[in-house]
């Protein structure tokens, strides 16, 4: 699954651990959504989500390739942390193609790199901003 | 018409195969195709009007038949065996025996021919769209449908 293999990507290296201030051995990138369970300070963090896949058939079934995007949103207290965090995740994967645990993918394309609004929250503001790769790979299986 | 799964249909389940040592009997399924054109049959019809046709109307007759082309779109993949034979037979030139089996096994759904593989080319390969090639077969002497 390529969700996991990104998200594990992220979570080992430095730069991005470094980024996300990780503290206790916790690194905050999750898969859909920061959880409830997620332990203090949860910010800075990165969310992935799926945000569409390409799927390709021939006349005997479908091809091993997919073109799958990939939504990270970058959260932060302020707009600049936000912005560097997006930024770490986009240098490390803007030209990424190699063997992943279950994947192996052979090229990535940005297609977004924007702000969104800030949310109010309890505390104060939370910022975000939202950076969409495009990834080209097959399954290994 | 009551038995007829489908008045219609796609080419999902369809194959196309070819034979690459020629009377071998032994073909292969050209893996991934996703389109599959057939164009150019027709009969000559020359034009047999004469002075004895004297309702001003015209007259024609059928004379040569020309059995046409088959272009056969590809996702193509330089890694798969199917697709590296096709390339081969393709280089090597001469007739090959071909089948396009229409999708469903049924009664007719198979036409055998004898072709040239007259083109055979990857076509645009794009930064964010994976590579199609096109053959393109000219059937060559009358066909069966099986």
């Amino acid at each position: 699954m390529l969700e996991a293999d990104i998200l594990n990507k992220l979570m080992e290296d430095p730069t991005v651990v470094a980024i996300l201030n990780s503290q206790n051995g916790t690194v905050n990138v999750y898969n859909g959504a920061i959880p409830k369970s997620a332990p203090t300070p949860f910010i800075p963090a990165i969310v992935l989500q799926g945000g569409g896949t390409k799927y390709f058939y021939g006349a005997d079934g479908i091809n091993r390739f997919h073109q799958k995007t990939l939504q990270f949103d970058s959260y932060a207290n302020d707009y600049t942390t936000a912005l560097k965090v997006s930024n770490t995740v986009r240098e490390l994967l803007q030209e990424f193609s190699g063997p992943l645990t279950n994947t192996i993918v052979t090229g990535s394309l940005i297609r977004r790199d924007m702000d969104m609004p800030f949310e109010p929250g309890e505390g104060g503001y939370l910022f975000r901003h939202l950076l969409a790769i495009e990834f080209q790979y097959t399954e290994n299986n | 018409m009551s038995n007829v799964a489908a008045t219609t249909y796609t080419w999902l389940g369809g194959a196309f195969e070819f034979e690459q040592n020629f009377g071998s009997g032994s073909f292969t399924t050209i893996s991934q195709v996703t389109d599959v054109d057939e164009s150019g049959s027709k009969w000559d019809t020359p034009d047999i009007t004469s002075a004895d046709n004297t309702d001003g109307v015209k007259r024609q007759t059928t004379t040569l038949f020309t059995p046409g082309t088959i272009s056969v779109s590809i996702l193509w993949n330089p890694q798969d065996a199917s697709h590296i034979a096709l390339k081969a037979t393709y280089l090597a030139g001469g007739t090959h025996n071909f089948k396009r089996i229409l999708p469903g096994a049924f009664s007719g759904g198979t036409r055998s021919f004898q072709g040239q593989i007259s083109e055979l080319n990857v076509g645009k390969q794009s930064l964010d769209k994976p590579t199609n090639a096109t053959l393109k077969v000219l059937i060559s002497g009358p066909y069966t449908d099986s």
